[in-house]
């Protein structure tokens, strides 16, 4: 669902991703991470071509909170949030992690911060929609990649907790995961999209439509990216063609 | 159009065959023994002692312990079953390993192995067993581990193999190799699920093992033998209502773990 897409990242970068329903948003970060794989064209991290890097080393470069949470349902939350850690660990410590009542630090510092502590020991398909997405927030903060990718990671939270989330991912508050982190995240909120991030970048129907710093981004640019989407401008929906380099620093 | 007009002449034609089938099938049968005079006053009498099955003392406490033993056999056979059956049926899966040549190698071999054991029923292997190892009460525990545990594997191989990819996908990306995959997502992801089709087998074990009385397993399906050779149509009711009582409190049981159960 996304048509050429040209952009070029620089680490460390907080990008805000917004536009309507269908503009391509998931596809984009999807590619990203790697999970879908351009039908032409190339993705680049640090320089290499991104299906060049294998999983283990991946995971520490770039982790995706995708838009579905994609969580085990069965499990506990602290069981899914400690799996961020899988990259790190050996396949006993993961096992000691699933069996023993040894917890993770770390992640337990993380779920206290998204206000999760009191359901660490609850299955996670018994949790509302706003928890699960924090576990998964969790999850990618307790994996702690380089770069973050979000696939509408505040959708399911009341306004309070969302700019708590928001701040706390762009670096405004402190915490030690998510300094000098690269941060692209897609939202459908345009105003939340410029408070919290400094770069913006406007997709309807599988094209770039504008690629600002926040406090450049105007009503017209708004109104052109909604607009767009209704009048249902036709696009090569079948190429995901794009051109992606990022990470440079 | 024509095609869809061929395709419901197609449908059309399978349905008649399928109706012949069935009717030459029920045909087949010799009805007339199931008609035969004595045939209501047996049911009659069976039915009068369903109503008034033997309460005393005597009968239910070999009820109790008729069953207890048919019980002990069903954990023994289960046990077994679980412990071969889980570990087959992980490797059946093929999400052990990652995708190459060893990993199909061993996945085919093991799914042949499971379909061998389980195509045989368990009365075929207890026939086969007692004519090598005698009658025992071993030897009907084995009878029906055997082909459990080659249901129990297939089930458990589908099922892994049936997790949401989405699901597995996100997990992977955190940097889990194929082992912690296995462990962290895919197993955790059917254990409830396989819990309670274990609790299921359970309750069919009880079944077998109850009809497998006659190798030597002693327990309900002995006692029942017993009573219905000596035409106590009530002690025959007492029993068969253990274990009706048995297979409900294991799926009650079974239930209750179910729900309570966080990976």
């Amino acid at each position: 669902m996304l048509g050429p897409v040209d952009l070029e990242i620089i680490f460390g970068e907080k990008i805000g991703v917004i536009g309507p329903s269908g503009a391509g948003k998931s596809t984009l970060l999807k590619l990203m991470s790697g999970e879908v794989d351009p039908s032409t064209g190339t993705v680049e991290l640090k320089g290499r071509p991104l299906p060049s890097i294998q999983v283990p080393e991946r995971s520490e470069i770039v982790g995706l909170m995708p838009q579905q949470f994609d969580l085990v349902p069965q499990l506990s939350a602290r069981k899914n949030i400690e799996a961020g850690n899988s990259g790190r660990w050996s396949f006993l410590r993961t096992l000691a992690a699933l069996l023993l009542p040894i917890h993770d630090l770390n992640a337990s510092e993380i779920a206290n911060h998204l206000g999760l502590e009191d359901h660490m020991n609850e299955r996670t398909s018994r949790l509302s929609g706003g928890q699960q997405q924090r576990v998964a927030l969790a999850r990618l903060l307790v994996q702690n990649p380089e770069m973050m990718l979000l696939d509408e990671p505040v959708s399911s939270l009341d306004p309070s907790l969302a700019s708590q989330i928001l701040e706390t991912l762009c670096g405004g508050s402190a915490t030690p995961n998510s300094m000098q982190k690269t941060v692209i995240a897609s939202l459908h909120s345009p105003k939340l999209a410029t408070r919290y991030f400094d770069r913006v970048i406007g997709l309807s129907s599988g094209m770039i439509v504008f690629d600002k710093w926040s406090a450049e981004v105007d009503e017209s640019d708004l109104d052109s990216l909604y607009k767009n989407s209704n009048l249902g401008i036709t696009q090569d929906h079948e190429n995901k063609s794009s051109e992606l380099i990022w990470g440079r620093d | 159009m024509v095609s869809t007009m061929l395709d419901s002449i197609r449908t059309r034609h399978w349905a008649i065959l399928t109706f012949i089938a069935i009717v030459a099938s029920i045909s087949t049968v010799d009805w007339t023994s199931a008609t035969h005079a004595g045939a209501g006053t047996s049911i009659m009498m069976f039915v009068h002692a369903l109503v008034n099955p033997d309460i005393s003392s005597a009968t239910l406490i070999t009820a109790g312990n008729a069953a207890w033993v048919t019980v002990t056999y069903a954990v023994a056979a289960m046990t077994i079953a679980i412990a071969f059956g889980i570990p087959l049926g992980l490797v059946a899966s093929g999400t052990l390993l990652p995708p190459g040549v060893s990993n199909t190698t061993l996945m085919v071999s093991a799914r042949a192995y499971l379909g061998f054991i389980r195509s045989i029923h368990e009365l075929i292997w207890a026939l086969l067993l007692v004519a090598s190892f005698g009658l025992s009460p071993a030897v009907g525990v084995l009878a029906i581990a055997i082909p459990y545990s080659g249901t129990i594997g297939r089930v458990f191989a589908e099922r892994l193999q049936d997790v949401p990819t989405q699901q597995l996908a996100a997990f992977q990306s955190t940097g889990a190799s194929s082992l912690q995959l296995a462990i962290g997502a895919r197993i955790p992801s059917v254990l409830p699920d396989i819990t309670s089709y274990l609790f299921y087998r359970f309750e069919c074990a009880v079944r077998t093992a109850a009809v497998l009385s006659f190798v030597g397993l002693g327990g309900i399906g002995f006692q029942i033998h017993i009573a219905l050779s000596d035409l106590k149509f009530e002690t025959v009711a007492t029993l068969l209502y253990t274990l009706v009582i048995l297979v409900m409190a294991i799926d009650v049981f079974g239930g209750f773990i179910r729900k309570r159960m966080i990976v």
